[in-house]
């Protein structure tokens, strides 16, 4: 394991494609966390401008602990077509290169070929995962004037649900790399998959199985914090909780991904 | 120490109507130099791809003796498929030190194998910089990370120039003499006689001929004679020197002489010994008739 993750340290420490698109990503990330205060401070002045004043005005103080963890995770999961990217490209990569060929004859069995990306896959979701905490942790502290321990801690299980979730759709983009191959081709297929084709019968059969469709049941993870806004408008698709059947069947479809990823890959020529 | 590295049997590989290997049998030995010889399209390259383990076998099976897990296989199995496979972006030093880790191989073997390919200088160029015979170099020297017993090169002085061609071969003698099976695809049999000890030839995926480079190089010919006194005759021919390479089948003994002697020179011999014959045909094996053929096809 040691060596496998040396291997893939050595591609990607020294790949500048992969490099500018992390820091595209990171930097879009943390302005998004840091422009969403002022962009419902924004919001609430028009609200006040447009003299409806039944109209409850958006909560702001999003770094408070402990809903600081449930706020950012929910703005974070936006951004995670720019990681499906870098992952479509580590994988394509290898074809593009034929070092899938290559590191098999040198003695890689099939199943190390698909461990080394499912090994991208953890660790891009953990580095995004760790952005989330220092970010959360850093505004939690300087905003929040009261907090107990427990304050901090109460809603950290988002975070776990937000590296559960981008675990989920990483492997699902590793997954249509292997099958597809090339990186334009994928990325197409990805985002027409996630924003049109998923989305016709996930809201058609909302009440069957409409929600345990792969990149929907992901999504349901975290869906947006339930405000007084969202009450309002009578927006169902806010909640405080984690739901666990779609913690079960994100794991359930990982499993799937990765399976099928190998799959593929024993029964190709290389 | 086995003798033999690597048994082959009846091996195939179709892709949909086409097949590219055929029904291939052979056995390897231990620390020879081996010319797989073929026109393109022969079944060379995906024959030693199945032996690697990256095209799957439509039948037949191989086995690298003294070996089971096929993974432990390729470790000791230095490989060049087709075209030198790297990372475009990373430097040779980066792109061995990848393969060093998938083969258990001490980063310290690096400077070394760049040293016998004669890349040391350029060890932190990025791959993309390089010209194809460069590329290859650091091919074969990714092979011969992790001191493999056997090497295979597909074609490894393609695209090289004159220099580099015979840099390449004399580093595939002096890995011979290492003790080293060899396994070489060619479509020059002209490499294959200069570099390799022993050949096997494929033609449309079917093995036609195998065997050692040094007999081929001397033609040989096959002729057939028959005689009334059959006693005679082959006492006449064990006194002769030209002539006393025979064996009898039933009524026909069959003579290998070398090319330059021709049949009148045979019938005379044996009119002058007073051997009455009956049947006098030249004929040459038909293995040798399907190889020259197709070497005539290949030049």
């Amino acid at each position: 394991m040691k060596s496998l993750l040396k291997i893939e340290w050595i591609k990607v420490s020294r790949n500048r494609i992969f490099w500018f698109m992390l820091v595209i990503y990171v930097v879009a990330l943390v302005l998004a966390f840091l422009g969403l205060q002022s962009m419902l401070e924004n919001a609430n002045q028009q609200i006040k401008d447009s003299g409806l004043d039944a109209l409850p005005l958006l909560p702001t103080n999003i770094y408070l602990f402990p809903h600081v963890w449930h706020n950012l995770s929910f703005v974070a999961r936006f951004f995670k077509i720019f990681l499906a990217v870098v992952m479509i490209i580590l994988v394509t990569n290898e074809y593009a290169y034929n070092t899938m060929r290559q590191s098999l004859m040198n003695g890689l069995s099939r199943l190390e070929l698909i461990k080394l990306k499912v090994l991208d896959v953890i660790i891009l979701s953990a580095v995004s995962t760790v952005i989330l905490l220092v970010f959360g942790f850093i505004t939690g502290v300087s905003y929040s004037s009261d907090y107990s321990m427990w304050d901090m801690l109460r809603k950290l299980n988002y975070v776990g649900a937000y590296f559960l979730m981008l675990v989920g759709f990483l492997s699902f983009a590793m997954m249509l790399a292997f099958l597809v191959k090339k990186p334009a081709f994928t990325i197409m297929i990805l985002l027409v998959y996630s924003y049109i084709l998923e989305l016709i019968p996930a809201f058609k059969y909302s009440d069957s199985f409409g929600e345990y469709l792969p990149l929907r049941s992901m999504n349901l993870l975290i869906e947006a914090p339930n405000t007084p806004v969202f009450d309002m408008l009578n927006i169902s698709s806010a909640s405080n909780v984690i739901p666990t059947s779609h913690i079960i069947v994100t794991l359930i479809y990982i499993g799937v991904f990765w399976s099928i990823s190998y799959l593929v890959i024993r029964k190709r020529d290389l | 120490m086995e003798e033999f590295v690597l048994e082959v049997k009846g091996l195939s590989k179709t892709y949909g109507k086409l097949k590219a290997v055929d029904n291939l049998s052979f056995k390897l030995e231990r620390g020879e130099v081996y010319g797989i010889l073929g026109p393109n399209g022969s079944g060379k390259t995906t024959t030693l791809a199945m032996l690697t383990d990256v095209v799957l076998p439509s039948g037949g099976s191989f086995l690298w003796i003294g070996k089971k897990d096929g993974e432990n296989n390729r470790k000791n199995i230095g490989s060049m498929l087709e075209k030198p496979n790297f990372y475009e972006y990373l430097s040779a030093v980066d792109n061995l030190k990848i393969v060093a880790e998938i083969r258990g191989a001490n980063y310290s073997e690096i400077d070394i194998v760049l040293k016998h390919v004669g890349l040391f200088e350029r060890r932190k160029s990025k791959f993309k910089t390089f010209s194809l015979g460069m590329k290859q170099r650091l091919a074969i020297s990714a092979a011969l990370l992790g001191n493999p017993e056997v090497l295979i090169l597909d074609e490894p002085t393609n695209g090289l120039d004159p220099e580099g061609i015979a840099e390449v071969r004399h580093l595939i003698k002096d890995l011979a003499s290492d003790n080293k099976t060899i396994i070489l695809a060619s479509h020059l049999l002209d490499e294959v006689q200069k570099v390799c000890t022993k050949m096997l030839v494929l033609k449309k995926g079917v093995k036609i001929f195998q065997g050692n480079v040094n007999g081929l190089e001397k033609d040989k010919v096959l002729i057939e004679v028959m005689a009334e006194d059959m006693e005679l005759l082959k006492n006449v021919l064990s006194n002769s020197s030209d002539f006393n390479k025979f064996k009898q089948n039933d009524q026909i003994i069959q003579i290998e002489v070398d090319t330059d002697i021709n049949k009148s020179a045979l019938s005379t011999y044996l009119f002058e010994n007073k051997v009455i014959v009956s049947h006098l045909a030249v004929k040459q094996e038909s293995l040798e008739e399907n190889i020259f053929e197709l070497l005539k096809e290949m030049k």
